[in-house]
């Protein structure tokens, strides 16, 4: 042998200790292991489940709520969460989905459900239901129907979500009105009234925005307004877009005629922490952060049903949903529709906390429930909700809204105008 | 003569040359099956989804060059490649000119020299998402430091830098040259220290002043790595994603979607992949065309 070859055989040779003894390290960790392996298998190993939520902030603290009560409430599974951000929940949740791998239970808002079950990537959930003992007949009938297709049960629905009116009570003093007086006054205002109005708080309260916008997300505030004003999304056959209207147009008007005069902040990207901060009088807020704010000691805020300003009381709303994907093993399949049903059941009462109006009738009549704050007031406008139109393709739908929408309030773009490219593009995406 | 010993060698010399380049073949292997797997399967598989219509329940039907068509028809494919290029031209002349700045400042015997040179470098480290996220808070109109600093120097407004179409990009451009100055600083770095100081030496035995000698020592000397130094920084401000996606979301009003965004958001948003796929495709021929003239237009012998 060659000087070269034997220093890589002694090379080889070392690494070749250094792998046995490594190995029998790992052995040595199994044997200490087997000593307490009797122990360990006369208790069954609980099922571990994992579970994707979008809900971000003061939300998903309740959610960790519901998960930990879960887990102490039982012995036999064990759920994990992980916490996702919304704005691209969905695009990893669908990953997910198609790679075949990911939760073992997920939110999924119903408007997005469509699509999943087309491409059987979920699983409809009636037997499970009925083995977990989940009763379908406690949820709102316009939650489960909006999950139904083909007579089958695709996801347990959670909660309808929606906007109120928030206030700040303490702004309203300085400002010299009174409460009470305010709030009957915005119910039956035009639009130009309710502007005419914010003027004054203007006036009166300088350095403060009257109103907050949902700038960031423009096409729920817009969708609320258009909304009541009579307007729809769709044809009723779903096949073209119906949104280049006179109903559009004045909604987008009015909300550019706010953020022209400053009564509203364009430029404002957080208009729920400048609402919580004490910089904005009203906000069009989402009912999920009444918890967040009402519980803040340091101001008084107060909410509102959205001022009806363009004639009807309709408007924008979602619900939540908990869905099990298709490659889940049985074993998993029931510890997550276990899960989902403490959820419905026990863990909505938490989650009304927060402020989502829960979707299963029990808790909502449920005393607890009842006696939160403006629950009354939640429970009445929950009526109000127009759901999304029932297509696979909302999803689309709805970045293409959101994106026009912005196109039209960031570029002071003619609404006449940007109404025929929304319409459009719409409707290529509806032909495709 | 006999010629059995040359007919030995030659058989010796054509085995060692089939060793060698069996050795050859073994030593890409490694580089060569990720490549395959993760660069040259997904482009192939990409062309073939960019002649159907595909979303999230699989190929739908076959569409031939349908896609392509529609993408040339739209004219916000348009708006979006001008946006790429936009940021190429804002952003490639500043970070480079920065760099070098930072490098000659370095490359003087100054005191503590390593830490600034670390400083410097230390946020090209970080990921975009990181970058991002601390540049969203800095630039935040209402309790930003950026406008804090701003009003303290004097400034009467507020500047809403991601939400005002004339700030946008130049705060885009700020973050982006802050986090790869370093790196652009250190490739220089290399050049500067590359360039032999008996040229400097003699020219200032000839009477040459510091300006004569950065024009025509420094510039020249740099020549090779400023060559690459451009082709990489158009190439990454092309790609420019993760930072519009963060700090603006592609807004005001989409005037900063960029062409990956566009991308990113007719697949995973609006569900066409097909379509995406197919934008990917000329997005990739447009950027290989950009090289190649690179490439002609510089040193060919390089």
């Amino acid at each position: 042998m060659s000087a070269e070859g034997e220093s890589v055989g002694k090379k080889l040779s070392a690494w070749l200790f250094v792998m046995v003894a490594c190995m029998g390290l790992l052995v040595g960790c199994d044997g200490s292991d087997k000593a307490e392996a009797p122990v360990r298998k006369s208790a069954k190993a609980p099922v571990e489940i994992l579970f994707w939520n979008p809900f971000g902030g003061g939300e998903g603290d309740y959610v960790g709520q519901i998960i930990k009560d879960f887990n102490e409430s039982q012995q036999g599974i064990v759920v994990r969460q992980l916490r996702l951000e919304s704005n691209e929940y969905y695009v990893r949740l669908s990953t997910a989905l198609s790679f075949g791998k990911g939760p073992d239970v997920a939110v999924a808002h119903a408007d997005r459900v469509s699509p999943f079950v087309k491409a059987k990537q979920i699983i409809p959930l009636d037997g499970l239901a009925q083995l977990a003992g989940l009763d379908f007949s406690h949820i709102e009938s316009t939650n489960r129907n909006s999950v139904v297709y083909n007579g089958e049960t695709y996801a347990v629905p959670i909660d309808t979500h929606f906007h109120m009116l928030y206030y700040n009570k303490d702004l309203l003093a300085k400002a010299g009105l009174g409460e009470d007086e305010v709030i009957s006054k915005l119910r039956h205002l035009t639009p130009q009234e309710f502007m005419d109005f914010l003027t004054l708080l203007q006036n009166r309260l300088p350095g403060v925005q009257p109103l907050a916008v949902n700038t960031p997300f423009f096409q729920e505030p817009f969708l609320d307004m258009y909304y009541e004003a009579g307007g729809e999304l769709l044809t009723p056959d779903m096949k073209h877009a119906a949104i280049n209207n006179e109903k559009a147009l004045e909604v987008l008007r009015f909300y550019q005629k706010l953020f022209a005069s400053g009564l509203s902040d364009l430029n404002d990207k957080t208009p729920w922490d400048t609402f919580h901060n004490g910089q904005a009088v009203f906000w069009m807020g989402g009912i999920w952060e009444a918890g967040h704010h009402l519980k803040d000691s340091s101001f008084q805020s107060g909410i509102a049903e959205l001022p009806s300003l363009f004639g009807g009381n309709k408007q924008w709303g979602s619900s939540h949903t908990l869905v099990i994907p298709t490659y889940v093993t049985k074993e998993k399949q029931l510890a997550a529709m276990a899960f989902i049903r403490y959820f419905s059941e026990v863990g909505s009462l938490t989650w009304g906390e927060a402020g989502h109006v829960p979707a299963n009738s029990t808790v909502q009549n449920d005393s607890h429930y009842q006696n939160l704050p403006y629950r009354k007031l939640f429970l009445e406008s929950s009526r109000h909700v127009k759901l999304a139109p029932n297509t696979d393709k909302y999803s689309a739908l709805y970045t293409v809204l959101s994106e026009e929408l912005q196109n039209i309030i960031a570029n002071r773009q003619d609404p006449k105008k940007g109404l025929v490219d929304l319409e459009q593009k719409l409707n290529e995406l509806l032909a495709s | 003569m006999d010629t059995k010993p040359i007919e030995l060698r030659k058989k010796r010399v054509s085995g060692n040359r089939a060793k060698a380049e069996l050795k050859a073949i073994l030593y890409i292997v490694p580089f060569l099956i990720p490549f395959a797997l993760f660069y040259l399967w997904p482009v192939l598989r990409g062309t073939w989804i960019s002649l159907h219509v595909w979303n999230i329940q699989g190929m739908q039907r076959y569409v031939a060059l349908d896609n392509y068509k529609r993408i040339f028809e739209n004219s916000d494919f348009y708006k979006y490649l001008w946006n790429s290029f936009y940021f190429v031209l804002i952003c490639a002349p500043t970070v480079l000119i920065l760099g070098l700045i930072l490098a000659l400042i370095i490359n003087q015997r100054i005191w503590l020299r390593t830490l600034i040179r670390s400083v410097y470098f230390l946020p090209y480290v970080l990921s975009v998402s990181v970058i991002s996220f601390i540049w969203l808070k800095l630039f935040d109109p209402k309790n930003g430091p950026v406008n804090g600093l701003l009003g303290l120097l004097g400034l009467p407004q507020d500047i809403n830098w991601l939400t005002d179409h004339r700030f946008v990009w130049w705060a885009i451009t700020f973050a982006t040259d802050w986090w790869t100055v370093g790196f652009v600083m250190v490739l220089f770095l290399a050049g500067l220290q590359e360039i032999p100081q008996d040229h400097y030496e003699a020219a200032t035995i000839d009477g040459a002043g510091t300006w004569s000698k950065f024009w025509h020592i420094t510039i020249p000397g740099l020549s090779r790595v400023m060559k690459i130094q451009v082709f990489y920084q158009v190439i990454s401000c092309l790609k420019l994603f993760g930072q519009v996606q963060i700090m603006t979301g592609g807004g005001p009003g989409n005037s900063t979607n960029t062409m990956i965004r566009y991308i990113y958001v007719t697949g995973f948003k609006k569900d066409m992949f097909g379509l995406a796929s197919a934008q990917s495709i000329v997005f990739c021929v447009i950027m290989l065309l950009i090289a190649v003239i690179q490439f002609k237009l510089t040193d060919r012998k390089d």
